[in-house]
């Protein structure tokens, strides 16, 4: 009766259906207000609502996350982990780490060395999926990989030092039963320090690395070749000397099939860097086009299309034992939220045992 | 020049839809980002018209923008719980409406977390009931949204 009366004639709506009809009049502009408070399975509920609710809440749904800082405890098995948007802490026991190096994370997947097998391993916390690969004979190495463990397109890449002018490369996949390592040449004479590659970051088929000197080299995975690109990271203002214990952090990632650099040097506020990959050169980012950047010793990450709220900024760490948070960096005001002199300064941007981590789409928290 | 001196002078006028003149100062009436523009050309005999907004909501809306602590944040968040405590749907969707057509600060805010609260962890079927919505999907248009998402229909509040 009163769906009929409802659909038949608007004019009659304000007199007799008022009372029946209580949240169906409620203009977009309200309900996308509400619907952007919601969570993702909450909104994705109120989309089942009704026609109208389905469009709004579609409309204001966030479909990319900010992804989780986890912590490695000092002792024991009890990891942390923070979601920088919900303000949130989850504490999980996580045995299947014990005796374990964190090397790199991406995809929701980390890659981990067992230091007692002395093999590296993939481990989703998530799922807790444990993935074991062949051993490898390198000793000192950075290693990464292109994308999820579960993927087929996945590629493992350890690149090792060997002498200022040679290094192994070694790749392998999941479910390989050993390694393929070649070694390259340096076309370019380097220096020591600038040898060390540090970053690494896998972006449409190639691996880039990033030396303590700000040398950027990349592997082609398909071709199997290694070049050192002749394009120095500009210097910082201090005009600090780059070696294996300067003071100037930097960090690497790709958004949208750019490689991103994050300098950030003592007292000075970070800059953001884009490889113009035609231009060879770099140029310093003022905006992020609406995108944020996840700052990380082992891994960096970048996301497009998060809540407003955290969109143009850099996020960083923060770890101590009495906080366990993020610092972010605005580019829109070029300043530190919350300011920078909130924290003790040797918590900010200390890397050891923290690693940012995406939870999958459906994850709705750790019981 | 006289009329100018009497307390009253400085008030702005406004009328809701269903007749009532209230005078609030301007430092409320700012508040409302709707009607700021008007504020710096009236004086005391103009009286703003505010065609969707209802006495009762007008009076809840005064009492907030007085009411609300300067301070604290503790101290705002136990007084917006109070100011939301006792308001039923159908108050709550007035308002709502009211402060959204005012842009009053804060209150915007404040009605759609409230609102966004009460959806939170329901099943779908609590929450027509509860809004009074037409479910308008054909049985199998429902079924396909739910199936795409069938994750976030598990572990909701009891109806």
């Amino acid at each position: 009766m009163t769906h009929n009366r409802r659909g038949a004639s608007t004019e009659v709506k304000n007199e007799n259906l008022e009372q029946q009809t209580m949240f169906d009049d409620l203009p977009s502009e309200l309900l996308e207000l509400i619907f952007s408070r919601l969570t993702l399975d909450n909104n994705i509920r109120a989309s089942v609502v009704c026609k109208r609710w389905h469009s709004v809440a579609t409309s204001v749904r966030v479909l990319s996350y900010a992804p989780w800082l986890m912590y490695r405890p000092l002792y024991g098995n009890q990891y942390e982990f923070y979601d920088p948007f919900h303000y949130k802490t989850y504490s999980i026991d996580l045995p299947e780490l014990s005796g374990s190096i964190i090397c790199y994370a991406k995809d929701g997947w980390l890659l981990l060395y067992g230091s007692e097998t002395r093999q590296l391993f993939f481990f989703n916390p998530f799922t807790r999926d444990m993935i074991k690969l062949p051993g490898c004979d390198e000793t000192t190495y950075l290693a990464a990989f292109s994308c999820a463990p579960t993927s087929s397109e996945c590629v493992l890449f350890i690149v090792s030092y060997v002498s200022p002018s040679a290094v192994n490369i070694s790749t392998c996949y999941p479910g390989a039963i050993e390694w393929t390592t070649v070694n390259y040449q340096n076309q370019l004479p380097l220096s020591m320090s600038s040898m060390i590659w540090n970053k690494v970051v896998f972006c449409n088929g190639l691996f880039y690395c990033l030396s303590f000197e700000g040398l950027l080299a990349m592997f082609d995975t398909d071709e199997r070749s290694w070049t050192v690109l002749s394009v120095p990271l500009p210097k910082c203002r201090n005009n600090c000397v780059r070696d294996l214990f300067n003071e100037e952090l930097m960090f690497m990632t790709e958004q949208e099939g750019n490689i991103i650099v994050i300098t950030q040097c003592s007292s000075e506020n970070p800059v953001v860097l884009k490889l113009d990959r035609t231009l060879m050169q770099w140029k310093v980012m003022r905006t992020l086009g609406g995108g944020t950047l996840f700052a990380g010793f082992m891994s960096s990450h970048s996301r497009i299309g998060l809540p407003r709220s955290m969109r143009n900024y850099v996020y960083f760490p923060v770890y101590g034992t009495e906080y366990k948070s993020t610092i972010s960096f605005s580019l829109d005001d070029c300043s530190f939220y919350p300011h920078k002199n909130w924290f003790p300064p040797e918590l900010i941007f200390c890397f050891n045992d923290i690693i940012w981590i995406e939870p999958p789409k459906d994850f709705s928290g750790f019981t | 020049m006289a009329e100018k001196a009497s307390p009253s002078s400085n008030s702005i006028s406004l009328k809701t839809v269903d007749g009532k003149i209230f005078k609030v100062s301007p430092a409320i009436a700012n508040q409302m980002l709707t009607i700021q523009p008007l504020i710096k050309d009236s004086d005391s005999s103009t009286i703003i018209s505010l065609p969707d907004v209802a006495a009762f909501h007008l009076t809840k809306i005064i009492e907030y923008l007085e009411g609300k602590p300067a301070a604290a944040p503790s101290a705002v968040d136990a007084f917006e719980a109070q100011f939301v405590k006792d308001l039923s749907p159908e108050e709550l969707k007035g308002l709502l409406i009211a402060v959204g057509y005012l842009k009053v600060n804060g209150l915007v805010d404040l009605m759609a977390n409230t609102v966004a609260k009460l959806i939170e962890n329901k099943s779908v079927e609590y929450v027509r009931k509860f809004f009074g919505v037409v479910n308008d999907f054909t049985p199998a248009e429902e079924a396909k949204c739910r199936q795409e998402h069938a994750w976030a229909f598990d572990g909701v509040d009891e109806d």
